[in-house]
């Protein structure tokens, strides 16, 4: 039988992106979509465990899971051509699933259809940063999760230990058994560049279009506003003693946010 | 309104961000959730504050454990029927609400850094780490919903004192066949506080060249009892670990003193620093984006400067 592993995938403004406005909604026109960065440590972890079973001699597949409009489809041909085996396209269009709870609503249903004995997703993305929709879709699929994954050692094909980073740098471990879902921290590894060979290759690999099943979301944007600028930057001039000691009595004394 | 929320304890002390959370719920029905036998002190602490604290002592609940903290929230959720759930966007908090609230086959509102419950519930996130800001609308179809709040987000202000009780919760979870199994917590070493907890932040770039040199943002950082961060370029190139990194694929920092050492300020540094309530940068380069985004300015090298900060720092707390 084979094994299948899902990675989630979303496409995001790249990080270098300045965010301007079009109006009261965001100006995506002078925008640059990409690969979720977090979502890249996924792709590279699945592609790594099918290399790890595959040798064991466990036949395996990996699907690449992907909501969003039909323009969203090039992060999906992009982890394709990093070497993921086909991909799945939930297509929504008009952005009705706009929360938490309606995307991994959505994703639970492909992700059934699936059965997939691994999911693995990015610990947050980098657009609407809810770190929330992979572990709200573990939960609808009531398999465990772990969640912000530096470190993971497979045991077998039915248990993997996995190290978690927490505040302040303390690291939790725990022993997890499949099917389940992690999401990947920054650490867990590195994504191959795409061979020439594969990106020919990917252009061929199967994409199946899905509608967006029946969702519900709680919450939608109202309005979005840039964040105020500040007022002018003070220099502080001098030699270097009284640069320092000016900076310090301004912290006290005018900004107020050390001493006392 | 009827507000539950999910509170934090560190070392048997209730965590400063809980009161951002109690402040936040002023004028509701306040009860809350904490979890742990050493969190005796916190349940007290929390009491003086709200009607009622479910304090789930059992030793199995000292360490955190997804599946296990679920159903105890889910426990008191049955019990309390909050409107709201109200935790901290701390690692804890990012994992465990969505989990409750998918729980609930309701939503979350992660991250927020403002939160009024005057006339319903108004909240404000940051997207694309903070280069923009949502106000957000619940559908009128939403029952329960769930926010976390970033730390520090919050003044608080004198908390009225009620005398609420403490009840121990005992949690019915199947820990032994669990598919989750707790293994153990490798603590940190360091004695600072979290960075996206911290009210200060002292952060070095590429221009500290090396690991060693990184010493003098410890130093600072400890003269005004803060964190230490870093630049991505930083951490890239190997200078400091990758949970120093601040910026958009690292923490965000919301502290009140934000110093940025030898850091240029690319936009991915500012989306996760930016909240800031004063910024400091210094840096040799006077064109350096970064003294656009600050409060105040130091050009010089920073090996002379920041040593320099560091002893008015002391000289001036002590």
């Amino acid at each position: 039988m084979t094994l299948k592993i899902g990675v989630l995938v979303k496409q995001v403004p790249d990080t270098n992106s300045k965010i301007q406005l079009q109006g009261d909604q965001i100006d995506a026109s002078g925008l640059k979509f990409v690969v979720n960065p977090y979502d890249e440590f996924g792709v590279e972890e699945a592609l790594k465990t099918k290399e790890i079973w595959e040798k064991a001699g466990q036949k395996v597949e990996t699907v690449a899971v992907l909501l969003g409009p039909k323009a969203a489809q090039k992060a999906l041909r992009d982890v394709l051509a990093v070497g993921l085996d086909r991909g799945v396209h939930i297509l929504d269009e008009e952005g009705k699933a706009s929360d938490p709870k309606s995307v991994s609503e959505a994703l639970k249903t492909v992700c059934q259809e699936e059965g997939f004995h691994l999911i693995f997703a990015g610990k947050q993305a980098v657009d609407s940063d809810s770190h929330a929709t992979a572990q709200m879709l573990a939960e609808h699929l009531k398999i465990p999760h772990v969640g912000v994954v530096s470190k993971i050692d497979f045991e077998g094909k039915e248990m993997a230990q996995v190290e978690r980073a927490v505040d302040g740098g303390s690291k939790e471990i725990f022993k997890l058994k499949l099917p389940a879902l992690i999401t990947a921290n920054k650490g867990l590894n590195k994504m191959r560049m795409a061979s020439l060979i594969n990106i020919r290759k990917a252009a061929k690999k199967e994409v199946k279009e899905v509608p967006l099943p029946s969702v519900q979301a709680d919450w939608k944007v109202r309005s979005w506003s840039l964040p105020s600028e500040r007022a002018a930057v003070k220099m502080i001039e001098g030699d270097m003693n009284t640069q320092a000691a000016e900076l310090v009595r301004l912290l006290k004394e005018e900004a107020k946010v050390i001493g006392s | 309104m009827k507000i539950l929320i999910l509170a934090e304890q560190s070392s048997r002390k209730l965590k400063s961000v809980a009161l951002e959370l109690l402040q936040a719920s002023q004028g509701h029905e306040v009860k809350a959730l904490v979890f742990g036998s050493q969190a005796k002190p916190a349940a007290e602490a929390l009491a003086e504050k709200c009607s009622e604290v479910f304090w789930v002592s059992d030793a199995k609940f000292d360490f955190y454990h997804s599946e296990a903290y679920a159903k105890a929230a889910q426990e008191v959720i049955e019990k309390f029927s909050p409107e709201l759930v109200l935790g901290t966007a701390s690692a804890l908090g990012k994992d465990l609400l969505p989990k409750i609230a998918a729980r609930q086959a309701a939503s979350v509102v992660a991250d927020c850094t403002a939160v009024s419950l005057e006339s319903g519930i108004q909240l404000k996130k940051p997207f694309f780490a903070g280069k923009a800001l949502a106000e957000i609308e619940f559908q009128p179809e939403a029952k329960l919903k769930v926010v976390s709040l970033r730390p520090n987000s919050l003044v608080v202000g004198d908390l009225p004192a009620q005398s609420g009780s403490v009840t121990e919760l005992a949690v019915d979870f199947d820990f032994a066949n669990s598919p989750l199994q707790f293994v153990e917590k490798k603590e940190a070493k360091s004695t600072r506080p979290d960075l996206t907890e911290a009210s200060v932040v002292v952060s070095g770039g590429r221009s500290l060249k090396s690991k060693e040199n990184f010493s003098i943002i410890f130093e600072l950082a400890d003269a005004l009892r803060g964190a230490a961060g870093a630049s991505r370029a930083a951490v890239d190139e190997g200078l400091a670990p990758h949970e120093m990194q601040v910026g958009q694929t690292g923490k965000t920092v919301n502290p009140k003193l934000y110093i940025a050492c030898g850091i240029s300020g690319a936009i991915q540094h500012l989306a996760g620093m930016r909240t800031s309530k004063v910024i400091v940068a210094i840096n040799k380069d006077p064109d350096a984006p970064i003294f656009s985004k600050a409060d105040y300015g130091l050009v010089g090298d920073l090996f002379e400067l920041v040593p320099a900060i560091t002893q008015e720092i002391k000289k001036s707390l002590a």
